[in-house]
Parts: structure tokens; C-alpha cells; sequence
């Protein structure tokens, strides 16, 4: 049957890797929120599957779920902290499932993610993928999470929003704005469906601004340290700043790199920053129209 | 009527196109049936273990005589990957 293994199409892919996941999940005892992709209620989908399986674990079981996905045959691809700026999620890579983002909370959401948890949780539907029962969140908690989602993207990766935002109706609009205060995310709800002016005086507003808009990375950085919710978060992201990110180099590089390469990363990346900066000063100048 | 065989509780699968992909959990791999493949196994979980054979043959327009060999011997190649069970409860 060797034959039969090649040619498999990617959308077929992913569901197998949904399956695959909730199936180690179940054996290991893991709460389970399949998000995005082959997860999502039928009616909300662009007309794609991504490339990745995304999932939600219960937050105190990160661990439970990293030693269940790779004694299963799962090799980590990138970590919580090097992963995203938003050190939200892990990913992992299999053979024959192909890329898994485990998700720790989802950006957007300021509820303590524990809670968040909960929140979705206790709302969630059952969904059968590749013929395994997968939780999702209730189809208004996958509204609120793709419109959060599209929140981070440049306004062409926004191709969810059509649909789950602007041809909503009112019930199903109701039933979002229901949601998004018990999970505090409404400044980034907002930064995707044009309200965010109305949150300027939160801390969060600059970032979700930058992100939704895009913005040099220095202002990122900068937002990020203004939106942290505690002294100690703000610490830990001002120390982070300056580190090279190893997993993004390294898969860039397409092998581990080099300590050496790594001090020319540690040497360019501020040089990247000041680049940004000048050329966002220069903008704002022309702008205002000091300089051409 | 208790059909011969059924996927085991390992098993993942989905039919797209009319072609069955199905995989033993965790570790996979995907395999395709499509055609006679998929037709012998939507049989051997459709119906008696002692007309699989028969059934075949009468959908592909065959002997049974002529396939049964195969058809047996692709069934118990299904269960010894894992993919199917007994379906006897």
C-alpha cells in the first residue's frame, strides 16, 4: 500500500492533524479548543484551511500536552518565547501532520488566561474532524477569536472578516459583544472593526494600533512595555528586547546558527531598529510637510 | 447485522471526493484507498465477513473466485495496520 501514502491534499492533511492532537490530548487527559482552519463552524470559513493546526490547551496543562505531543512523534519548532512577540504560542512540527501552533492564551484577549480558558470552555460545541470529537469554541467565541486574529494582521491577511464581522447580523453581532467584555479584548476587537479611537485612553490602545496598522519595531516594542499589565511583565519584555530571536534566525538560516552569527544578528537588529526609526521620522516630517 | 469489520478506536478518517483517507493515531501515516480499495473496505464494514467477497465481486463485475484471494488478503492486511477491528463489539 506504500502507493497510496503519496499525494495527500493539504486540507485532508490538517484535519488528520486536528485528530491527531485531540487524540493525544484525550490520552494525557487535556483540555482541547481547536481554533481556526478545519475547526471552524462551516459557515464562517473563507474558503481555507490555513496551513497549521491551531489549539487552545487548558493553561496548566502546557506541560501535560508538550510531553504528550512529542513522545508522540512532535518535534518543537519554535518556543513560547521565541515563537511570536506575543509569546503566545508553540509550535510543533510532525512528519506526517505537519505544523501545530499549541496556544497559552490568545493575543487580544486580557482576561488572565486561565479564565479565558474557562470562559470559552464553558461555552464550547463538539465537532468531529477526521472522525475524532474535537471541542471548539461556541461559533460566536470562533467569531471573536478570528476577528481578534485578523486584529493582528496587515489589512490584506483580513480576508475572515468579511464574513464573520461585517456580513454579521444582529443576533450573531449581539452575541459577540456579549463576549468580548467577559474576556476583556475589546481594544483589540476594536483595532479590527475600525472602533479603536474609542479605547485611546487604555494602556493596550498603542499596541493594538501598531499591530492593526503597522509601525516601525521600535514602537512595537515600546507599545508592548506600555500595554504590559504589571511591573514585572514590563521587566521581562524590556530585557527581552534587545535578545536575538535563535528559532527565527535558525530557520532562516535553515540550520542552527553559529555563536558568531548570532552576535552579527545581536549587532544588526538594533541597527534595524534605528533604520525603522529614522525612516518613521522622516515619514512623519514629510508628513507634516517639513521635508520632501 | 454485524458488520465484519470497523475502524478501531485509533483510527482517523474521512472521505473526499469518494476517495477514503484514513490513519492509526497517533503516529500515521495517511494512507488513500480509492476504487477498488475504498470499496473493499466501505464492504468489509458494511456487511458479513462471509459475502465481503461476494459483494465485491458483484460491484466490480468479477468472480468471486477470481478476487477472493485478494480481496481477503487486502482485509487482513487493513487489520493488521491497525486500521480495522473485529466488529464484534
Amino acid at each position: 500500500m506504500d502507493e497510496s501514502r503519496v499525494s495527500v491534499p493539504l486540507q485532508v492533511r490538517l484535519q488528520f492533524g486536528h485528530a491527531a492532537v485531540q487524540y493525544v490530548a484525550d490520552e494525557v487527559g487535556a483540555d482541547l479548543l481547536h481554533i481556526k482552519g478545519a475547526a471552524v463552524d462551516p459557515t464562517l470559513r473563507a474558503g481555507h484551511f490555513g496551513t497549521d493546526v491551531d489549539v487552545m490547551v487548558r493553561p496548566d496543562q502546557v506541560a501535560a500536552i508538550d510531553g504528550a505531543l512529542r513522545r508522540a512523534g512532535w518535534s518543537l519548532y519554535s518556543t513560547f518565547a521565541n515563537g511570536s512577540p506575543f509569546g503566545h504560542a508553540q509550535t510543533y512540527l510532525h512528519p506526517d501532520w505537519g505544523y501545530v501552533d499549541v496556544h497559552r492564551y490568545f493575543p487580544g484577549i486580557g482576561l488572565e488566561p486561565a479564565a479565558a480558558f474557562d470562559v470559552l470552555w464553558g461555552d464550547r460545541g463538539r465537532l468531529e474532524i477526521a472522525g475524532v470529537l474535537c471541542s471548539v469554541p461556541s461559533v460566536a467565541g470562533q467569531r471573536v477569536l478570528l476577528v481578534l486574529n485578523a486584529a493582528r494582521s496587515a489589512s490584506g491577511g483580513r480576508r475572515d472578516l468579511p464574513v464573520v464581522w461585517d456580513e454579521a447580523d444582529a443576533a450573531q453581532r449581539a452575541a459577540m459583544e456579549e463576549l468580548v467584555p467577559r474576556l476583556r479584548a475589546e481594544v483589540a476587537f476594536a483595532a479590527a472593526t475600525g472602533d479603536l479611537e474609542r479605547y485611546r485612553g487604555r494602556r493596550e490602545y498603542l499596541l493594538w494600533k501598531v499591530v492593526s496598522q503597522g509601525g516601525p519595531r521600535s514602537l512595537e516594542w515600546w507599545a508592548r512595555i506600555q500595554a504590559a499589565p504589571d511591573l514585572g511583565t514590563r521587566l521581562r519584555l524590556v530585557g527581552r528586547a534587545p535578545l536575538v530571536n535563535v528559532d527565527h534566525l535558525a530557520h532562516r538560516l535553515g540550520r542552527r546558527p553559529s555563536r558568531w552569527e548570532i552576535v552579527v544578528e545581536f549587532v544588526r537588529r538594533p541597527a534595524v531598529a534605528a533604520r525603522e526609526a529614522v525612516r518613521a521620522a522622516r515619514a512623519r516630517l514629510r508628513r507634516q510637510g517639513v521635508t520632501r | 447485522m454485524t458488520p465484519a469489520y470497523r475502524p478501531s478506536a485509533a483510527t482517523a478518517q474521512l472521505v473526499q471526493d469518494d476517495v477514503r483517507y484514513a490513519a492509526v493515531l497517533p503516529s500515521g501515516p495517511i494512507v488513500v484507498f480509492d476504487g477498488v480499495a475504498e470499496l473493499i473496505w466501505a464492504e468489509a464494514c458494511g456487511g458479513p465477513a462471509a459475502t465481503i467477497v461476494d459483494r465485491v465481486a458483484a460491484s466490480t463485475g468479477t468472480e468471486p473466485d477470481e478476487i477472493r484471494e485478494d480481496v481477503e488478503r487486502f482485509v487482513a492486511e487493513l487489520v493488521t495496520l491497525g486500521l480495522l477491528v473485529s466488529g464484534d463489539l
